[in-house]
């Protein structure tokens, strides 16, 4: 046999492999002997041509015969099963639950550890994001609330924040619509948004204007809440409803991201930036950070003021 | 219906390269080398089986009974121990006639269409 032969033998018996262990066995020899004439044949009287037919037509039938071949092992395979496990049904039931269990417990487990440790939070930077809470041991407060003022400094004295946004939520009345409505709303820093990457499905983001002493009161939706109460209309951006004895504008509609809410709560329907000037903000117990380095001096530096 | 295609029907329409096959064996005993050059030589090269094609129709085929491997083989200074021989059996006989039957069937109603010009022998 010459050197090209065996070479094609070797290729053949590895294309072999593609057809079930049981055909190859009973009939891999005999494929392989009437390949080997035939590609002495093909070389013989066509030469490269004739051989290169002869591979084609190989290699298109035995990609059609074999999934047919692995599909047949299957069905007599799994018949089998199914009669061994209807003349062993205490067996069967034995290995069904034990199985069911397993899977089943995995399956939680998996659950839990994606949730917590794995699954990144859905906000840019997540792994960067860290919630501040600020005590008054002397008080005896664990859970000190945070005054705007305090933002503020922590805001603007702070070298190694990347964005510092605070929230709270509270209850309104949305009047304006055919029938008053209690909304959760959640009140916000103008660049809360911006800092957890949250873009609006439609219309704008608060600005830093928002919060300005004075300027009109605005309102961003969430999706979720948008869907519901407003069937998904865009034209609701721009409309003035009245909340807290004030008119409130629609600028934007949030787009579906989970909400961030601490304790675990009803999600807010609206939000609205908090207003400028106030000296505590009511509910006000915790902000977060984007930093890479927490700002440890300057807790201390505000907490010395105190 | 002839009885032969009433006894062929448990096993339902034949391909092409299925019934080129049973034709092949209905001549002689052969292996399957042969067949592959038998079926090659009578379609003038038309229908050319490959290794896949033909041993995927010889395990069905085996399978249901219409043809059977040779216990005994032709003398050894003929034979390569791999070679298996493949024997048309009396039920792959009438399922190939079954065929060959309703396919005259087709082909008369062919020529009486006028789709056929003359008869063909092989």
């Amino acid at each position: 046999m010459s050197v090209a032969d065996s070479r094609a033998i070797r290729f053949y018996r590895a294309l072999l492999r593609l057809l079930p262990f049981d055909f190859r066995s009973d009939f891999g020899p005999e494929m392989e002997t009437v390949f080997q004439e035939q590609h002495k044949e093909a070389g013989r009287l066509d030469g490269a041509a004739g051989v290169l037919r002869l591979w084609w037509e190989t290699i298109a039938g035995i990609f059609r015969t074999a999934p047919g071949e692995h599909l047949a092992m299957f069905r007599q395979d799994a018949g089998f099963a199914l009669r061994m496990m209807r003349k062993n049904p205490g067996y069967t039931l034995a290995a069904i639950l034990t199985l069911g269990l397993g899977i089943g417990a995995n399956s939680a487990i998996f659950s839990v550890v994606n949730a917590v440790l794995l699954k990144p939070l859905p906000y840019e930077h997540g792994e960067s994001l860290v919630t501040l809470h600020q005590q008054a041991p002397r008080a005896g407060m664990l859970n000190q609330p945070f005054s705007v003022a305090e933002i503020n400094d922590y805001r603007t004295q702070s070298h190694s924040l990347d964005g510092l946004v605070e929230y709270h939520n509270m209850n309104f009345i949305l009047l304006g619509r055919s029938e008053p409505e209690r909304v959760e709303t959640g009140v916000v820093s103008w660049n809360y948004f911006d800092v957890f990457g949250v873009k609006p499905l439609f219309g704008r983001a608060f600005r830093p204007e928002d919060e300005h002493p004075g300027a009109s009161a605005v309102l961003m939706l969430s999706y979720e809440y948008w869907i519901r109460s407003f069937g998904g209309d865009p034209t609701v951006v721009n409309k003035t409803f009245t909340m807290n004895d004030r008119p409130h504008t629609v600028v934007g509609i949030l787009s579906p991201v989970p909400q961030y809410r601490q304790p675990a709560g009803p999600h807010d329907a609206s939000f609205r930036p908090h207003e400028a000037g106030n000296q505590r903000a009511p509910g006000a117990s915790r902000f977060e950070w984007r930093s890479r380095q927490f700002a440890a001096g300057l807790s201390e530096r505000l907490s010395a003021l105190n | 219906m002839s009885a032969a295609q009433s006894n062929a029907e448990p096993f339902g329409p034949l391909t092409p390269s299925m019934f080129h096959v049973l034709l092949a064996l209905a001549g002689d005993d052969l292996h399957g080398y042969a067949i592959l050059k038998e079926v090659e030589l009578r379609t003038g090269g038309k229908v050319r089986l490959s290794t896949g094609t033909l041993y995927g129709i010889i395990k069905r085929l085996l399978n249901d009974g219409l043809i059977v491997e040779l216990r005994s083989r032709p003398a050894e200074s003929e034979d390569d121990e791999r070679r298996r021989y493949y024997r048309l059996t009396p039920q792959g006989r009438q399922v190939a006639t079954a065929e060959a039957e309703r396919m005259d069937e087709i082909l008369s109603i062919a020529r009486s269409r006028n789709l056929l010009k003359k008869t063909r022998t092989a």
